[in-house]
């Protein structure tokens, strides 16, 4: 599909609010449409593969599950598209018009987009998320994930927003301004690292049994917790060519614990550096936002580890797919006119 | 700027907008983002003249190198040196500590098991010696803005404590704690009289030859390449050991359960910063895990090891090296290592 040329008419616009993370990337629309693709794209790898697949690009589970055919790009793995890799950038582009796409604008509407996007990668690679997405919108804002979802929850004072995705940790103070690089932090150890922590864990464990960078990952989303375990947690692998029942539940609890002291350690240092009432209003005000915000228990964890520092409360967010693009469509939509017309 | 927020402030929605717009608008006409100050950074010191690395061989590692070679056969390579009583001098030697010598007989058996030694046999570890590299007089390697080896090591080294102490509850000593002279010598004993179960030195790289950065892990072995050679010719300049000493220290390592648990410990180690250190530098180069003879690492009974964490010479690294956040990540990539290194399961 070519790109969608700009329309010179404002009535008629369509605010979409995107998040662009590493592992999963979400839209959602002032026309109510709501979608969510994980974040692989996939060129064939030759005609063969193309003629076989009918399609110029894949996305999301579907790229993945023809991933031998493909050259599968994973844009963002790293928190940013890195430096030098056309390739990333490219699918960035694809990416983006996907989700544009799935926003289902209608003919000659116009588009004015907020997207939000990791934190190191706004630092690093704002221009050129800017260029990826300028295509296929006729206004465009960037602004760093967790503050995207502070907007949205309207926890725009007094709080900290924690997003726990795949390639970073990203950490966002909330005081009743546009935060600034001294308002944010950002950790590596994220879902990534849990999962590789994880895979280390299990082929040492069960050395004999067969497990994939996927399936790994794919336990940790459907089981993954810290604390004390509600029962044990059994899982079907291949050992040998037959599939056996394993229990990774020590294994899993292990590596998932493993950003803890890393992720309280760095709440602490960033709200230390602010006025003592202030840091006593924002331990109170604190959200987990994130794919790692539904590792089970995560936020009592962290209550509990903050403790010993005062009275903190911990929540997660109630939607964490979609608080990104929710809290960047809420943006879009309250941006002044005037401000999108430079855009 | 945060610091100077005060509680309760009015939010005014229509100025984070006006915000978003202004940041944005930046990035669109190319515009800098306004300064302001960044907390927590270490300015970065004057340049400095560099201290040539090897000037001065390390006579302590070459006499007891040669008296090594000549042990094991005239006829072998230095690479195979290795003396073929030692195990058995090793369990006399050891008499008093039982688990040694059952260690050494397993070890024997099965060469290469994947199982940790230390865990197989119950062996608790309760305190670690951290030994930040160089200190006083001897500043080690100097980057090109001025960044003495010494500062880095001893910073990382404190955070590493910190992490160690808060997040595991272990006892952490430090080999020095402020800027002073510490002779190789003086640490092995440290750790040797403070009861170290494991030792961890650490060193910041000096490449001039390349232009690279690369993260490498050593441990003790008197079977090493040219490289290797050079950079313990360099580390062992203070060493404070009389050829006796060091022939008679290296005459009582071979296949103990020190050799075998440094080498796991080295790779853990390695493995954890060149993983992340590569998360954050693309380009950086694992350059592994690696045999040397670092005498403080001989002197050490404790399983020990040598990080070089970073690389001076490559000036992006001395940038990197100069803020909090990146020396902070060092101290958690080694405490990763380390970490996963105690808690490998056993069978």
């Amino acid at each position: 599909m070519p790109p969608r040329k700009k329309g010179k008419s404002a009535d008629n616009v369509l605010h979409i609010g995107i998040d662009l993370g590493t592992s999963r990337s979400a839209v959602s629309a002032s026309n109510g449409k709501r979608e969510w693709v994980h974040s692989y794209v996939g060129w064939p790898k030759d005609f063969v593969a193309r003629k076989m697949l009918g399609q110029r690009v894949l996305f999301g589970e579907d790229a993945l599950n023809n991933r031998l055919s493909l050259n599968l790009v994973r844009p963002l793995e790293y928190g940013v598209i890195r430096e030098g890799t056309e390739r990333d950038q490219e699918a960035v582009r694809e990416l983006i018009h996907h989700l544009i796409e799935m926003a289902g604008p209608a003919e000659g509407q116009e588009i004015y987009a907020a997207v939000g996007v990791p934190a190191e990668a706004l630092k690093v690679n704002k221009l050129a998320i800017r260029d990826a997405v300028k295509e296929y919108a006729d206004a465009l804002m960037v602004v760093s994930e967790p503050f995207a979802v502070a907007y949205g929850l309207g926890t725009l004072n007094n709080a900290m927003i924690i997003d726990i995705g795949a390639g970073t940790t990203d950490f966002c103070v909330m005081h009743g301004t546009m935060p600034g690089e001294e308002d944010q932090r950002t950790l590596n150890q994220a879902g990534d690292y849990i999962d590789e922590q994880f895979y280390r864990m299990l082929t040492e464990r069960y050395p004999h049994a067969k497990f994939s960078e996927v399936s790994v990952r794919h336990f940790k989303e459907q089981h993954g917790f810290v604390g004390a375990p509600s029962g044990r947690v059994r899982v079907r692998v291949p050992i040998e060519g037959k599939f056996t029942e394993i229990d990774i539940t020590e294994d899993l609890q292990a590596a998932c614990e493993r950003i803890l002291p890393a992720v309280t350690e760095t709440a602490i240092d960033l709200i230390s550096h602010y006025e003592p009432e202030f840091q006593e209003l924002v331990a109170r005000n604190i959200f987990v936002a994130g794919g790692g915000s539904q590792i089970k228990g995560i936020a009592e964890a962290l209550e509990q580890n903050l403790r010993e520092y005062g009275q903190y409360r911990v929540r997660t967010v109630d939607d964490p797919l979609f608080a990104g693009a929710d809290g960047a469509l809420a943006l879009a939509q309250d941006m002044p006119e005037q401000y999108w017309e430079n855009m | 700027m945060a610091t100077t927020h005060r509680a309760g402030e009015k939010i005014d929605r229509q100025q984070i907008l006006r915000g978003v717009y202004e940041d944005n608008l930046r990035t669109v006409t190319n515009q800098p983002a306004p300064k302001r100050d960044r907390r927590g950074g270490t300015p970065v010191p004057k340049r400095q003249p560099r201290v040539g690395a090897f000037f001065v061989m390390g006579l302590l590692v070459m006499a007891g190198f040669a008296y090594g070679v000549l042990q094991a056969s005239q006829q072998s390579s230095a690479r195979n040196a290795m003396p073929p009583a030692t195990a058995s001098q090793i369990v006399q030697q050891n008499a008093a500590v039982p688990e040694v010598q059952t260690v050494v007989r397993a070890r024997d058996k099965g060469k290469d098991s994947p199982i940790n030694i230390a865990s197989l046999y119950g062996l608790k570890v309760r305190t670690i010696v951290i030994d930040p590299g160089h200190g006083g007089i001897d500043g080690g390697t100097v980057g090109q803005l001025g960044t003495k080896e010494k500062d880095v090591t001893l910073d990382v080294a404190r955070r590493l404590k910190a992490r160690l102490e808060r997040n595991y509850g272990y006892r952490i000593l430090l080999t020095r704690d402020e800027d002073t002279r510490v002779s190789l010598r003086d640490r092995a004993e440290f750790a040797n009289s403070h009861g170290a179960d494991l030792f961890v030195s650490i060193h910041v790289n000096w490449l001039p030859e390349e232009p690279v950065s690369a993260v490498e892990t050593y441990y003790f072995s008197p079977d090493a390449g040219e490289r290797e050679l050079q950079i313990a010719h360099r580390e062992n300049e203070d060493s404070e050991y009389s050829v006796a000493e060091f022939n008679q220290m290296l005459s009582s390592v071979s296949h103990t359960m020190k050799i075998q648990e440094s080498k796991r410990l080295a790779e853990s180690v390695q493995k954890s910063l060149y993983g992340n250190v590569s998360r954050i530098d693309r380009s950086v180069e694992n350059w592994g895990v690696k045999r040397a003879p670092f005498v403080v690492l001989l002197g050490s009974r404790a399983p020990s090891i040598l990080a070089e964490i970073a690389c001076l010479s490559n000036r992006e690294d001395e940038i990197k090296l100069n803020t909090d956040e990146y020396r902070e990540n060092l101290a958690i990539f080694l405490e990763e290592g380390i970490i996963n290194y105690l808690q490998q399961p056993p069978l």
